[in-house]
């Protein structure tokens, strides 16, 4: 599969720091690709230097396979769509004027403007001033302005900032669906795990400028130990008493931690300590949450 | 670069620039009104002259506000909605540049004609004497339009530069008693050196001698047309160019 974006060892430094730590950050193509990390993590520097409206301090990019020059950049973006940080627009203009820069310079035909208005859903504000637009519709423009062309490559920083409850589910349906419907390779950031974990398909993890994980979601999610915990009314004898039967466990603060048993092996584990009249007050299966596995990757500085 | 400029001119849409070029030639028409109103003799012998040698006056005082204005209305867009982001990934810098370099070139130009056309009309209504030197007339036409885009090149990089625009319009206004202060200097590198605004002065070919103090006459000579400070005024535009250039390259967003 291709690799869409590539960078080795990118790095970015602003005075004494160094905002982006030798960052390897692969997105494939057909992948929503949620690049994900606390405010501040670097997540929106990294995609300005993607994009070439910053430049790395070190490191190479590539895009489509190619790398990324000052000679080939403006090449390369010709199938990329992006929105970083806050919404870029003309509030003078209406928002089809808007859509009517990005048409002209992209040199895409004028029918597309009706067609990003309407997947957007702001075929209906079409003809107001966009400095009289709400931030969620100068967001929605800014997606539309994105979309024109229906690009290979879409970026996307922080795309639900400012949007309702309702707009930020529908803009989640829509991210998800660009892969199946157009082709596209999206790549989303956010502080929001729960954002992501609902978008993405592959996942980057970005902490103090260094990425701490990469990888499909699912991968992610296995790091979630599942395991069973056990409460009885004797937890050091029950847990002398299961390991000499063979059965690992650890003893926690309150109660037993078991690995993953089938239903079998826990009704004999139940029945042994039973017959050793311990009495079991509590079984239950724990799941390590994706929140606690991303606040150990990320030390704890991130936003759920 | 066609599609560019188009899409310049459609971004100016509802922001009246014409209006700022409009209140230069407003202002200048006032004053022509003003001075010949009811016009002497001497006036009419010298009316001609008199006209070219008050003008370059008149436009280095107003030109670098009015120049700053201008730039600023037409880059201050792109500050305002983050456009240049955008901008960007889809037009390459130098064509963004060159396109409202050419905007502010189809301002400018029309500026330059009109103020010439309306000295020349304003010269047959007074009624001054003889027929204008039509040689002079476009060569200052010609300095006043080189002198008014160097103007406002600079003022596109400073606007285009900074978020703030008040900085760029203050030093517009900062330029503007430049130009004035340049114009009791004689010709030399100072009045040279001190960026565009100077040269208003610097390229008026017309002289003031023997000024009578108590009878308040005076004659005016036509100098040898200035070409080695247009020379200069050109060298200025190209570098300012370059310095764009090289601002807009290393410009991080």
């Amino acid at each position: 599969m291709l690799t869409l974006i590539e960078t080795n060892d990118l790095c970015k430094q602003y005075g004494n720091a160094m905002r982006v730590n030798a960052l390897n950050l692969r997105v494939p193509e057909g992948a929503v690709y949620g690049f994900l990390g606390p405010n501040g993590a670097g997540k929106s520097t990294t995609l300005k230097m993607v994009l070439g409206l910053t430049r790395p301090t070190r490191g190479e990019i590539s895009m489509f396979g190619k790398p990324v020059t000052d000679s080939s950049r403006m090449k390369l973006l010709q199938n990329v769509g992006s929105l970083i940080e806050a919404p870029s627009y003309y509030g003078h203009l209406t928002g089809e004027e808007n859509l009517r820069i990005v048409q002209t310079l992209r040199g895409r035909p004028a029918r597309e403007i009706g067609e990003v208005l309407a997947l957007v859903r702001l075929d209906g504000a079409k003809d107001k001033k966009v400095a009289h637009y709400s931030l969620g519709m100068k967001q929605r423009l800014g997606l539309a302005a994105a979309l024109l062309g229906y690009p290979k490559l879409l970026i996307l920083d922080e795309p639900t900032n400012g949007l309702d409850p309702a707009g930020i589910q529908e803009m989640r349906e829509l991210i998800r669906s660009l892969p199946g419907r157009y082709g596209m390779t999206v790549v989303v950031s956010s502080h929001l795990l729960s954002e992501i974990d609902q978008m993405a398909t592959d996942v980057g993890i970005i902490s103090n400028g260094r990425l701490v994980f990469q990888d499909e979601l699912h991968r992610l999610h296995e790091r979630s130990e599942h395991h069973i915990a056990m409460r009885t009314g004797n937890n050091a004898l029950a847990a002398d008493l299961l390991r000499q039967n063979g059965v690992e466990c650890k003893l926690g603060e309150g109660s037993l931690t078991l690995p993953p048993l089938e239903d079998a092996q826990i009704g004999q584990c139940s029945m042994l300590l039973c017959r050793s009249r311990i009495p079991v007050l509590r079984i239950e299966e724990r799941q390590r949450s994706l929140e606690d596995i991303f606040l150990d990757l990320t030390e704890g500085a991130v936003s759920l | 670069m066609i599609p560019a400029l188009r899409i310049e001119f459609w971004k100016s849409r509802r922001r009246w620039l014409w209006l700022v070029c409009a209140a230069l030639l407003a202002v200048e028409l006032l004053w022509i009104i003003w001075s010949f109103h009811n016009p002497s003799e001497r006036d009419r012998q010298k009316g001609w002259l008199y006209l070219l040698y008050n003008m370059p006056l008149l436009n280095g005082i107003l030109f670098p506000t009015i120049g700053a204005v201008l730039a600023s209305r037409i880059a201050d867009v792109e500050h305002k909605g983050n456009t240049l982001k955008l901008l960007e990934t889809i037009q390459p810098k130098a064509q963004l540049l060159h396109a409202k370099l050419v905007m502010g070139f189809a301002y400018l130009l029309p500026i330059a004609v009109i103020q010439v056309a309306v000295l020349l009309g304003a010269g047959y209504a007074v009624g001054f004497y003889g027929a204008p030197n039509l040689t002079d007339y476009w060569q200052y036409g010609l300095f006043t339009f080189t002198s008014c885009f160097a103007v406002y090149e600079l003022h596109l990089l400073l606007s285009l530069a900074v978020k703030n625009q008040m900085i760029p319009l203050c030093i517009g206004l900062s330029g503007s008693f430049v130009a004035l202060l340049l114009l009791f200097l004689p010709v030399g590198a100072v009045r040279l050196l001190c960026g565009p605004y100077g040269f208003f002065g610097a390229l008026s070919f017309i002289y003031m001698a023997d000024w009578d103090p108590d009878t308040r006459v005076f004659h005016l000579i036509r100098m040898p047309t200035p070409w080695g400070e247009f020379a200069v005024l050109l060298a200025w535009i190209a570098v300012i160019y370059i310095a764009a250039r090289i601002v807009l390259k290393r410009k991080e967003l």
